[in-house]
């Protein structure tokens, strides 16, 4: 018997060869199971499993020291349909902020990217793809009309190139190398439109996460306020908002190296994510589960044993919004589980208060938070 | 907060990749010999608790899977066993070569999925449009690309599947890796 399966596990690579080799034979199987698939949600599974066999520890936790260790609320996927629309308090929508992305010319001229009319106006060469929020350097892209070469003429003049993405929204850049940059709210990336000299270097202030392509001649060096992040060619997040006490580098692959003056040079290997302390300039090493850290390039917000503080600052940054603390002590409440960024406050806060003893009073833009008494 | 790991030759996987890599598959292998999906996903679920707890090694890929599918099966057959003992019907579900046929598919649909998953999108989307049945001109359509370009992000896409499906681990890399 177990020989029968190991056998067929063993054949099973060749087998999938032939079905890409004769899609017709195997198409009715194929979108049969795709169906029975799609109605499998394995994320919801896993939450339910791993509640399931950490149960008693958590029980037996929180006896011994329940005073002490205030316990990780699990939020349930929130794409599942779990939540009544209906049931909403109020039917105030609160919906991600839409301030308009700028683009500032090394002139000093700025532009907003979300009018198409503006874009083909003054960057002719550069496509900007309005719907799906994107701006591209790469080469195959550029329309090279008369004017268009021209204006890239007129672009390679004009060096460093500083885009600005506001409250709610996100926004990739293709730079002219290929390099792949996604940019998070509030954040801004300085670039040049073309990299010439010995490295690739570009500025975020905020967050942003980078797909480097390789170039092992040329250098891809990040800076933040703090520290400077240098590649060859990687996949890495990077979280330098103001607001924030540490700067943080999660790297996806690759290598990095991150420098902070003249004396401190650290190297990380993926699933790493490094932190500094902005005020002291400590610096930590520690292994993460990156997906947490990238899950916003989705609109979605991951978390484990994430801190309230934290979930509210982010939502701070889609939302236009003013939070305000009644009792600071909930801020250290922790919550895993997976909510969308994209969707009305309203259906995050609801959940985040399902599973805690917190409460979210709305007025108008104002949220204030307090603990159930 | 509480991580678990499993041991197959000198790899170390978490507990949480595995689980969400053969959930699925073995509530589709479940399913077809319980035949009732909500029953199919009780059991798989079951069976990873006992894996769980276990705290197994398996000294290959192969072996592992063999013993989830196995697994999946034995807790099948127990299951209809209480129940067909009640309805007094003896005859229990399927036979091994049977089984053995549905276990290669499901493996060999799982790979494929995987490795589709690693593609770029929009050669995702030409692969799984190919795999449900339609024509080279019928996806050109549907996705509002010419014909050539179809042909060739397939034959692109051909190539890269079958130089995955060659080294395919278990835990085919996730595309950020």
């Amino acid at each position: 018997m177990e020989e029968k399966y190991k056998k067929a596990i063993e054949e099973a690579s060749s087998l999938a060869d032939k079905m890409l080799s004769e899609p017709a034979r195997f198409a009715s199987e194929f979108n049969i199971r795709r169906k029975h698939l799609a109605k499998i949600n394995v994320e919801k599974k896993w939450i339910i499993f791993w509640f399931t066999v950490n149960y008693k520890k958590i029980i037996s936790v929180s006896a011994a020291a329940a005073a002490v260790i205030i316990l990780s609320s699990i939020l349930f996927n929130l794409n599942t349909n779990s939540i009544d629309e209906g049931k909403l308090r109020s039917q105030i929508n609160i919906m991600p902020a839409t301030g308009s992305v700028v683009l500032k010319l090394a002139s000093g001229e700025l532009v907003e990217l979300d009018s198409a009319v503006n874009v083909q106006n003054k960057l002719l060469g550069v496509k900007v793809d309005v719907g799906n929020s994107v701006i591209s350097y790469a080469d195959d892209s550029a329309s090279l009309t008369a004017s268009g070469i021209q204006n890239i003429f007129k672009l390679k003049y004009n060096q460093y190139n500083q885009l600005s993405v506001p409250k709610g929204r996100s926004y990739s850049v293709i730079l002219s190398d290929g390099t792949k940059v996604y940019i998070n709210s509030m954040s801004k990336l300085y670039y040049p439109v073309e990299f010439n000299g010995t490295e690739r270097r570009v500025k975020i202030e905020g967050e942003a996460y980078f797909e480097v392509t390789k170039n092992e001649k040329k250098p891809f060096v990040v800076e933040t306020k703090s520290y400077s992040v240098k590649v060859l060619g990687t996949k890495f997040n990077i979280n330098a908002y103001p607001e924030e006490k540490l700067v943080t580098t999660t790297l996806i692959s690759g290598l990095v190296e991150i420098n902070e003056g003249k004396d401190v040079s650290v190297k990380i290997t993926p699933g790493k994510q490094l932190r500094m302390d902005k005020e002291t300039k400590q610096i930590s090493v520690e292994e993460v589960d990156t997906e947490l850290y990238i899950s916003w390039i989705d609109n979605v917000l991951r978390i484990q044993d994430t801190r309230l503080e934290d979930i509210l600052n982010i939502l701070k940054r889609r939302y236009d919004v003013d939070i305000k603390i009644e009792d600071y002590s909930v801020l250290n409440e922790k919550f895993t589980g997976k909510v969308p960024l994209n969707d009305n406050l309203l259906v995050i806060l609801e959940q985040l208060e399902k599973v805690s003893q917190i409460n979210f009073t709305i007025n108008e833009r104002t949220i204030t938070v307090r603990r159930n008494t | 907060m509480i991580n678990h790991h499993i041991l197959i030759g000198d790899k170390k996987y978490e507990f949480k990749e595995i689980f969400k890599d053969f959930f699925p598959s073995q509530v589709i292998f479940a399913s077809k010999i319980v035949k009732d999906d909500h029953l199919a996903e009780d059991v798989v679920q079951e069976v990873f608790l006992k894996l769980w707890r276990s705290e197994a090694f398996f000294q290959n890929e192969i072996s592992f899977k063999a013993y989830l599918y196995l697994s999946t099966r034995n807790r099948c057959i127990d299951f209809l066993r209480t129940k067909k003992i009640k309805t007094g019907n003896i005859e229990l579900g399927l036979n091994v070569e049977e089984e053995a046929n549905i276990v290669l598919k499901e493996e060999a649909f799982r790979l494929l999925d995987k490795a589709i998953a690693n593609l770029a999108p929009q050669s995702q989307k030409i692969i799984k449009l190919s795999m449900q049945g339609f024509s080279i001109q019928e996806i050109s359509e549907k996705l509002s690309i010419s014909v050539n370009t179809v042909k060739t992000l397939k034959a692109r896409a051909y190539k890269t599947l079958r130089n995955h499906l060659g080294e395919i681990f278990i835990l085919m890399l996730s595309p950020f890796l």
